[in-house]
């Protein structure tokens, strides 16, 4: 299936890759391809570069979903809302969503939950593919773009959700966290909390045991939403897109992701190959003799052998990921930024088309 | 030397070392030092060893060991990046090796890496882990022990980066920052002057427009990388060594081209 195709017939476009290969230009510039075909689309971003934060929002991208303005021309009733991710924020709501009302206030004061919210490994994943989740459950948009951090744990991404309801429901914090709030009094118990206040300080373990105490009951909640964050990676309606350079540490992390993912049941559809190297050589075979004639000329053709040394090494580079049955998008080097609407549609195009 | 690694496969490849050459961190028998070690280092199994020493490894039938390591690693956050501290921190100071160079993670992991001792510090605040975290800070702040080398490419998103991540490692964790690398230059390329179409008049207008579309993007790489190269300079004030794409036709990376770059032999 083209790009096309998945961003006309997906619900969800998850965009994930190495640090640095151009994953928020893509997620942006499907969203707004599909938007321009028509669908509602909510772009989730989480660090934009200034101008990409500029062309889509006007200055700065809230942690709600604000309007982006759609260039004129060819939009056949869709939109477009941009967002960037605030993992805390969406923790917060999680809690709030989840916790009964009366213990909000505590659990969010908890020095305990402070810290897991901006440090629970893998924690900047999982609010990725909450944050999805309920757009997902949003009446406003039917597409979902979600771009996730640059240089995460990629197996941290996907098995973030269990993690944190595993960690919430662990038996052991709860079982402790209701004795704690009466007497200590059974050995085991008692023995046990010594040994961990030994190794983790004695004030950790008391914010922990508040922590646990006051969201009790949620856990339920949390296992359930879990499930369901799992559920919805697999669907048919979910794509997974990776985007890749063509260097060899980048493809080998992205296999490594393609295998990963695979063994969690989720398929990667497609992958995109940014910044390739557009290498016009075989056009220029026939007129070879023709670059001969001058020496400014000889410079341009050795040049251009030159590239397509590179682009030759790039199709290398990247063959291991169509041996691996993954499809392959080409999109070339850009030079530049992306500072404007024009140019990101352009980008937009170049990928669906691809 | 010794080169410690959380990516035991890479460094393997990239090194063509036999993984069967490498030691554990956690390996404490004596093995010949001379020439280059490669020192693996699993996070997880660190802190397994830790909690073991402590008699908190598996409390009887009521929680695994994995689960210990799971709630342990939870409940403090930043412990895992402590106890693999405390490892870098015991291979330097069994003084075999002239130099340690740790791999370490991409810069968000790195920075949640380098400020886990403050962090474990502020929350346990007594205890045997505030003086792990005092150790580790001992080591990170003393510039003769350890220094951090940035390592970059030569465009926007990694450059802006950098310059955040060397900011918070000055600021947060007040480690020495040693020369930034930039890796991946291109070779520099003049401007497509004049058009080829005036140099070869005859060459079909759509072919002549697709050879100056190439190396108008040749020259314009070069000049987006100079001016990558440029912005690292100002704000960071730091020596860079710059590395050029050392990719070869087969799709590895040339590491003697790479250290000759850098001014050395291998």
């Amino acid at each position: 299936m083209t790009l096309q195709g998945l961003v006309d017939a997906t619900r969800l476009v998850i965009v994930v890759g190495p640090g640095g290969v151009g994953k928020t230009t893509s997620a942006a510039a499907m969203g707004l391809a599909a938007a321009r075909r028509g669908r509602h689309v909510c772009l989730v971003t989480v660090d934009p570069a200034r101008r990409l934060a500029d062309t889509l929002g006007g200055g700065e991208l809230d942690a709600a979903p604000t309007p982006v303005t759609l260039p004129d021309q060819a939009v056949r009733g869709g939109s477009l809302a941009a967002m960037m991710l605030d993992p805390a924020i969406t923790f917060d709501q999680l809690i709030a969503l989840h916790a009964p009302a009366e213990q909000v206030d505590t659990i969010l004061h908890n020095r305990f939950y402070r810290q897991l919210a901006t440090s629970l490994p893998g924690i900047h994943d999982y609010m990725a593919i909450e944050q999805l989740h309920l757009l997902y459950e949003d009446d406003r948009f039917d597409l979902v773009v979600v771009d996730t951090p640059p240089a995460s744990n990629l197996v941290d991404l996907v098995d973030a959700p269990e993690r944190l309801a595993r960690f919430m429901g662990n038996r052991l914090y709860r079982s402790l966290a209701s004795t704690g709030r009466r007497r200590l009094t059974s050995g085991p118990s008692r023995v046990l909390l010594q040994r961990i206040s030994e190794v983790v300080g004695a004030s950790v373990l008391q914010d922990a045991l508040g922590f646990f105490a006051a969201t009790a009951g949620m856990e339920k909640g949390f296992v359930e939403r879990a499930s369901a964050v799992r559920r919805l990676l697999a669907e048919p309606h979910t794509a997974t897109i990776s985007v890749v350079t063509p260097r060899p540490d980048r493809v080998q992390s992205t296999l490594d992701l393609v295998t990963a993912l695979g063994e969690r049941g989720i398929g990667v559809r497609a992958t995109i190959a940014n910044q390739l190297t557009f290498d016009p050589w075989d056009d220029l075979v026939p007129w070879r003799t023709m670059f001969q004639r001058s020496n400014e000329l000889a410079l341009r053709r050795d040049a251009l052998a030159d590239r397509h040394q590179r682009g030759l090494a790039e199709a290398e580079i990247l063959r291991p990921l169509a041996d691996h049955g993954v499809p392959v998008v080409p999109l070339q080097r850009r030079t530049g930024e992306i500072n404007d609407i024009g140019t990101l549609t352009r980008v937009g195009d170049a990928l669906l088309e691809g | 030397m010794a080169v410690v690694t959380t990516q035991p496969k890479q460094t393997f490849d990239m090194l063509g070392v036999e993984p069967a050459a490498a030691r554990s961190a956690l390996d404490d028998s004596s093995y010949p030092s001379d020439g280059l070690s490669v020192i693996t280092l699993d996070p997880r199994a660190a802190l397994g060893q830790y909690l073991d020493a402590r008699k908190l490894g598996a409390i009887g039938r009521r929680l695994s060991r994995a689960g210990m390591l799971d709630l342990v690693a939870t409940a403090v956050p930043g412990i895992e990046q402590l106890i693999l501290l405390s490892q870098l921190r015991r291979v330097e100071q069994q003084g075999r090796h002239d130099l340690v160079v740790f791999d370490g993670p991409p810069s968000g992991q790195a920075l949640a890496l380098l400020r886990a001792p403050r962090a474990v510090a502020e929350l346990a605040r007594t205890g045997p882990l505030t003086e792990q975290a005092a150790a580790a800070t001992a080591m990170l702040s003393d510039p003769a022990r350890s220094q951090v080398v940035l390592v970059t490419l030569p465009a926007d998103t990694p450059v802006a980066e950098t310059i955040e991540t060397a900011f918070a490692l000055e600021e947060d964790v007040g480690i020495t920052l040693g020369p930034v690398v930039v890796n991946g230059l291109n070779p520099p390329a003049p401007p497509v002057e004049p058009p080829t179409s005036d140099l070869a008049p005859e060459l079909p207008r759509q072919i002549a427009d697709a050879v100056d579309r190439a190396l108008e993007q040749d020259h314009r790489r070069h000049l987006d990388e100079q001016a990558a190269v440029r912005i690292l300079e100002e704000r960071l004030g730091l020596a860079l060594i710059e590395l050029p794409d050392a990719t070869t036709p087969s799709g590895r990376i040339d590491l003697d081209l790479l250290v000759e770059s850098a001014g050395g032999t291998r």
